[in-house]
C-alpha cells in the first residue's frame, strides 16, 4: 500500500469515528489537537484501524505512539 | 510516629538540617541522606517488615534490569509476568490471606468439621498496598518501553522507600520522581513557605475536621441500630467528611513534608467534594490510585474489549472499580464499594461522557444545577463511603434501610458539639482554593504581609483551639 494511500485511510477512519474532518494530517499532530480524540475515542479509533487495515496493534505500541507520524510509522511497519 | 508527633518532628527537623546543610550542593549526599532516614524511619515503625520492603525493592530492580536487557518479547514477558506475580503475590499472601482462607476451612468443615481456622491475623506490612503498586507500576512501563530500566540502586531504593510518601503514598510513578532527585535539590523559600501552608491546612484537615467529625460519627456507627434515620443520614455524611479530612490531611501534609526537602510530589486530592458527577469525583479523589488504576487496569482492559464496543468500555469500568474496592482490604464490603461505583459509571460510559473533564468554573458561588449535582454526588458518596466503616455488608444493608423511615424528617440527634461552623469554614476555604494545588497555596496575586500573616495564624489558632481531644490513626495506613 503507498504511504499516500495509507495516510488517506487513516484519515477516512479517524473522521468516521470522530465525526468531523476538522484536523490536518500533520506528522506532529497528537490526539491532543483534535477535538474529541480523547483516551475514550482514542480506542475506537485503534479498533476501527485495525479493521480498516485488517492488522492486530500490541498494546505496548499503542503506549509508544507519540503522534500521527508514529502512527503511520507503525501501520507502515505492519503492512510491511 | 506519625506526621504529627513529637518523635517525628525531632526526626524530621533533624532530616531537614543535615540534608540542606551535609547535603546541600550534591545530589548523591542528598539522595543517601533521604534513603538512611527512609530506611530509619520504616525500621522505626515496623522493623519486622523492613527486611520485606528492602527484598522487594532489589528483586524488582533485578527484574526490571533483566526485562530492560533481555532481546525478545518473550523473555521480557516471562520477566514481567515473574515480577508481577512476586508483587501481587505478596501482597495477596499478606492482606486476603484470611478472606480465601477463612471460607475454605468453611466449606471443609461443612464437610467433617475437623478443620480449624487459623485464630491469627496477619499483620499487614506498612504501606505495602502503596509500595507494592509503584514497583509494579514501574515493571509494566519498562515492558512497554515506557521508561528504561534503572541501574543504579540509590535512586532506586530512594524512590521506594522514601518515607514522606511511603506509609500511605501519594503512588508515585518513578518517570516523574527520578528526575526531581537526579540532581541536587536548591534551597528554595518560596517552595519552603508553600510546604509550610499545606501542612498547616492538613493538619486543619486531619486534626479539626476528621478528628471531630469521628467523635460525632463514632457514636452513630457504634450503635447504629437504636438511630433514627436523620442521624444516620448525619452520620454517613460526617463519616465522608471525616475520610475525606482524614486522607486529604494525610496527603497534604506527606506532599508539604517532601516540598520541604524539595521534592514535589504528585497531587492526591482536588476539591472532591465539589464534583458534579461521578466520573469528575473520581477525578479528584484519591488521584495517584485512580490514576494508576487508570493506566495499569483499565486501559488495558479497555484494549483487550476494545471490539466490543460500549459493552467492553462498561466491563473494563467495571472490573476496575472492582480493583479499586478490593485494593481497601479484604472483606465483602470494599467488594461492594467497588460494584457500587462500578454500576454509578455505567451510565456515563453509555452517555460516552466518562473520561471527559467537566471542568471548574471560576466565580464566587455554583449556579443552581451545579450546586444540586454537587449536593447530589456528595449524598451518594457519603451512603456509599458507610462500607468503608461498617464491618460487613449485614450492616450496611441494615444502616441502609435504617434510613427509610420516618425519622428520616425529624432533627438529627448528635452527641457533643456540633461541628457545623467549622466544617463551613473548611469547605468555604476549600472552595475559594478549589482551582489551586491546596487551598491555602499563594494566590497568583500576593496579598499583603500583614494580611497573610494573620490568615495563617488563625488557622493555627484554629488548630490550637479546636484539634480533637482523642487523637485517631490515619484510616488510610491499614489499606
Amino acid at each position: 500500500m503507498e504511504h499516500s494511500a495509507i495516510v488517506e485511510l487513516i484519515r477516512t477512519t479517524v473522521t468516521g469515528i470522530l465525526g468531523h474532518g476538522r484536523f490536518e494530517m500533520r506528522e506532529d499532530l497528537t490526539a491532543l489537537d483534535v477535538e474529541g480524540w480523547d483516551s475514550l475515542t482514542h480506542m475506537s479509533i485503534i479498533s476501527a484501524l485495525e479493521a480498516a487495515f485488517n492488522i492486530k496493534f500490541k498494546l505496548r505500541e499503542i503506549n509508544k505512539l507519540r503522534n500521527m507520524g508514529s502512527l503511520i510509522e507503525l501501520i507502515e511497519s505492519k503492512l510491511a | 510516629m506519625v506526621f504529627l508527633s513529637p518523635e517525628f518532628i525531632g526526626f524530621f527537623l533533624a532530616v531537614f538540617l543535615l540534608y540542606w546543610t551535609v547535603g546541600a550542593g550534591s545530589s548523591v549526599r542528598q539522595n543517601m541522606i533521604l534513603l538512611l532516614a527512609s530506611v530509619l524511619f520504616y525500621g522505626w515503625l515496623d522493623l519486622q517488615f523492613l527486611a520485606l520492603i528492602l527484598f522487594s525493592a532489589a528483586a524488582n530492580m533485578a527484574i526490571g534490569v533483566a526485562i530492560g536487557s533481555a532481546g525478545a518479547e518473550r523473555v521480557q514477558r516471562a520477566w514481567l509476568w515473574a515480577g508481577v506475580g512476586l508483587n501481587l503475590g505478596i501482597l495477596a499472601y499478606f492482606k486476603y490471606f484470611n478472606f480465601f482462607h477463612d471460607p475454605i476451612v468453611d466449606v471443609l468443615n461443612f464437610a467433617d468439621g475437623s478443620h480449624s481456622r487459623p485464630g491469627v491475623e496477619l499483620v499487614l506490612p506498612l504501606g505495602i498496598s502503596y509500595y507494592t503498586f509503584q514497583l509494579t507500576g514501574y515493571l509494566i512501563d519498562v515492558f512497554n518501553g515506557v521508561v528504561p530500566a534503572c541501574r543504579q540502586p540509590l535512586p532506586f531504593f530512594t524512590y521506594v522507600l522514601y518515607f514522606p510518601k511511603l506509609l500511605a503514598g501519594t503512588i508515585e510513578r518513578i518517570q516523574r520522581f527520578l528526575p526531581r532527585i537526579a540532581t541536587a535539590r536548591r534551597f528554595d523559600p518560596a517552595l519552603i513557605s508553600d510546604a509550610f501552608r499545606q501542612v498547616l491546612w492538613g493538619a486543619f484537615a486531619k486534626l479539626v475536621i476528621a478528628d471531630n467529625c469521628a467523635r460525632l460519627a463514632d457514636p452513630i456507627f457504634n450503635d447504629a441500630g437504636s438511630q433514627g434515620g436523620s442521624t444516620l443520614l448525619a452520620g454517613a455524611m460526617l463519616y465522608l467528611l471525616q475520610v475525606y479530612g482524614d486522607f486529604s490531611g494525610y496527603s497534604n501534609m506527606a506532599i508539604g513534608l517532601s516540598k520541604m526537602l524539595g521534592v514535589p510530589l504528585m497531587a492526591n486530592f482536588r476539591a472532591p467534594l465539589f464534583a458534579t458527577d461521578v466520573g469528575d469525583f473520581w477525578r479528584r479523589w484519591h488521584i495517584s490510585l485512580t490514576t494508576w488504576m487508570m493506566d495499569y487496569v483499565f486501559i488495558p482492559l479497555n484494549f483487550l474489549f476494545r471490539g466490543l464496543g460500549k459493552l467492553g468500555l462498561a466491563m473494563a469500568i467495571f472490573i476496575t472499580f472492582l480493583a479499586v474496592g478490593i485494593w481497601h482490604g479484604a472483606n465483602w464490603t470494599f467488594v461492594l464499594f467497588g460494584v457500587l461505583q462500578g454500576i454509578y459509571f455505567l451510565p456515563l460510559a453509555v452517555k460516552g461522557s466518562v473520561l471527559r473533564p467537566a471542568g471548574m468554573k471560576k466565580g464566587i458561588g455554583p449556579d443552581v444545577k451545579r450546586f444540586l449535582a454537587m449536593g447530589g454526588i456528595f449524598l451518594l458518596m457519603s451512603l456509599t463511603f458507610i462500607l468503608m466503616r461498617v464491618p460487613s455488608t449485614g450492616a450496611a444493608f441494615a444502616f441502609w434501610s435504617g434510613l427509610l423511615d420516618r425519622s428520616l424528617f425529624e432533627m438529627p440527634v448528635l452527641q457533643g458539639n456540633p461541628l457545623a461552623l467549622l466544617l463551613a469554614f473548611f469547605i468555604g476555604v476549600g472552595w475559594f482554593g478549589r482551582s489551586r494545588e491546596h487551598a491555602l497555596a499563594a494566590p497568583a496575586r500576593p496579598r499583603p504581609l500583614l494580611l497573610r500573616w494573620g490568615w495563617l495564624s488563625f488557622i493555627l489558632f484554629l488548630v490550637g483551639m479546636y484539634s480533637a481531644t482523642v487523637e485517631s490513626p490515619f484510616i488510610y495506613f491499614s489499606f
